[in-house]
């Protein structure tokens, strides 16, 4: 039986800034451009909209964006928590806002200075720097009291202990696994040379580029690892109903699933058994069951990365490959996966350019176009996923 | 002999002060469910395999295994700068609980996964000691 949402709720309109390394914007000058531009896409007014979700790491509050631009009133906000796992969250959010009739048109989003304000790669946002001593009681990992005064601070480091247990269980030599890493790091860098919006559009990389970048946590290398982005992303979600009415064509959501088990958020799957696989199956069961479609039948993906090992464990997470396979099922080339460049290649929103990518793909509209694509996968390990359909 | 290096130590909360009190007094503790004898870390008040509240902190062997590991070449706080490249480790307790540490008395090319490890400590200030790991 497919979810009482399939179909029920569409994405009407994307936005987005310029994505940069030093974008001399608040947060908030960001989160509103973005949103003023999505609402304009989906041909609607601020007054017509009605919700907002967004992530509990954004700066910017729904008090802040309606001030901004004006919109009356909102009988419906939210906020989802745990960074990246918002992914879908704050879609779901929103969806079910709309299928319940409680809003008619609401606005999510994702704006950070990620690069010229708070790093999420660097150790100061969990201690302040000092010449002394700096005590942590935080609970996170990394970050916390139980991992900064080791040096545990950055998800770079926290992935590159997943990639490094995944090695070991499934027997993957260091070269075997470079290997793999690079075909992930040079494809989507490939779609960014050709993407106008991407930050690293005019830079290209090639294998050897790619081995001889410095390591920053072993097995992990430089272009393993996310940009830190300057930027916003937005869309605005309506009724199926009323999309239809609307000047782009409708991105129908088929399914949506949030999931979280114990120590996964705010401690990256330490203290578990299974910590080099990012989530268990069920949530991805769920997701292609309610959305009634098999894997076969996903066009393109955009697959959530803070490093490169995300790309390959999420397809085994999926399901697309079985466990310790996800490289080679990378390799064959069968789904077309960050056609955009990703978090490696394009800009760090967050998963919310993800988004803005799989609407592109089935408007018919992205930079590196698959071909009569018309259902899309967004999904961040399994842990926030949603399909989408045209 | 409070060290003269920048550094980042854990301040004790409700749920962790008797590990990191141990932890000075040179003890490995971990807690353990009162009612179902399930062993558990990070400190937590209550027991996720029974429910219980019943909780009592008792020494660890100290020994356990590294379960998987990185190596840090990349300083990402200043505090780090003058370590790198230096090892993350996960360890699996032979209790069971996994602990996050760094191993020391090791090259960091001879680092496995499986490697039988055991706690030492390493004295930060007169208040706080880290529990760190070495060959066993």
């Amino acid at each position: 039986m497919t979810s009482i949402l399939n179909g029920k709720v569409a994405i009407a309109g994307i936005g987005q800034t310029q994505f940069s390394k030093a974008s001399g914007k608040s947060d908030t000058t960001l989160a509103v451009e973005a949103i003023k531009a999505a609402i304009a896409d989906a041909g609607l007014t601020p007054a017509d909209i009605h919700g907002v979700t967004r992530y509990t790491m954004d700066t910017t509050s729904e008090a802040d964006v309606i001030k901004n631009l004006g919109i009356p009133e909102l009988r419906f906000y939210s906020a989802v928590e745990y960074g990246g796992m918002a992914t879908a969250g704050i879609l779901l959010h929103a969806a079910m806002a709309i299928a319940t009739g409680q809003a008619d048109a609401v606005v999510t989003f994702r704006a950070l200075n990620g690069r010229s304000g708070t790093r999420l790669g660097r150790g100061e946002r969990h201690a302040a720097p000092s010449n002394t001593a700096t005590y942590v009681d935080s609970e996170r990992v990394p970050g916390g009291a139980m991992a900064s005064p080791y040096g545990l601070m950055a998800p770079a480091q926290a992935m590159a202990m997943w990639t490094r247990r995944y090695m070991h269980e499934y027997g993957v030599s260091d070269e075997d696994m470079a290997d793999h890493l690079a075909e992930v790091c040079i494809r989507q860098r490939t779609y960014a040379n050709t993407n106008p919006n991407a930050v690293m559009r005019d830079i290209p990389l090639d294998r050897e580029a790619y081995l001889n970048s410095r390591m920053i946590a072993d097995p992990l290398r430089l272009f393993d690892i996310c940009l830190e982005t300057d930027g916003a992303c937005a869309m605005v979600l309506v009724s199926a109903e009323r999309a239809r009415d609307l000047p782009n064509k409708p991105v129908y959501i088929m399914s949506a699933e949030q999931s979280l088990e114990p120590w996964q958020a705010n401690n990256f799957n330490f203290y578990r058994d299974d910590f080099g696989r990012l989530a268990t199956r069920a949530s991805s069961e769920r997701l292609f069951k309610a959305a009634g479609v098999r894997h076969s039948d996903i066009d393109v993906a955009a697959i959530y990365e803070a490093s490169s090992y995300q790309v390959l464990a999420t397809l085994e997470t999926v399901g697309f490959a079985d466990w310790g396979e996800g490289g080679q099922f990378y390799k064959s080339g069968t789904l077309p996966i960050n056609t955009h460049g990703g978090h490696l290649s394009e800009a760090y929103i967050h998963g919310q350019n993800h988004f803005n990518e799989a609407v592109r793909q089935l408007r018919g509209t992205a930079a590196n176009q698959v071909k009569d694509a018309s259902i899309a996968l967004v999904t961040n390990a399994g842990w926030s996923s949603a399909i989408l359909r045209n | 002999m409070d060290n003269q290096q920048p550094m980042i130590l854990p301040r004790r909360t409700l749920h962790s002060a008797p590990y990191w009190d141990g932890a000075v007094r040179g003890e490995l503790l971990l807690q353990r469910c009162k009612d179902c004898g399930a062993y558990r870390h990070p400190p937590t008040p209550m027991c996720s395999n029974c429910t219980s509240l019943e909780t009592e902190w008792v020494p660890s062997s100290g020994r356990g295994e590294v379960f998987s590991y990185t190596i840090a070449h990349h300083v990402v706080h200043p505090a780090m700068a003058h370590k790198v490249p230096y090892s993350i480790i996960v360890v699996r307790m032979e209790e069971g609980p996994y602990i996050i540490s760094n191993l020391v008395d090791c090259e960091n090319d001879r680092i496995r996964i499986g490697m039988p490890v055991e706690v030492v400590f390493e004295k930060m200030t007169d208040e706080v000691s880290l529990p760190k790991f070495r060959p066993a």
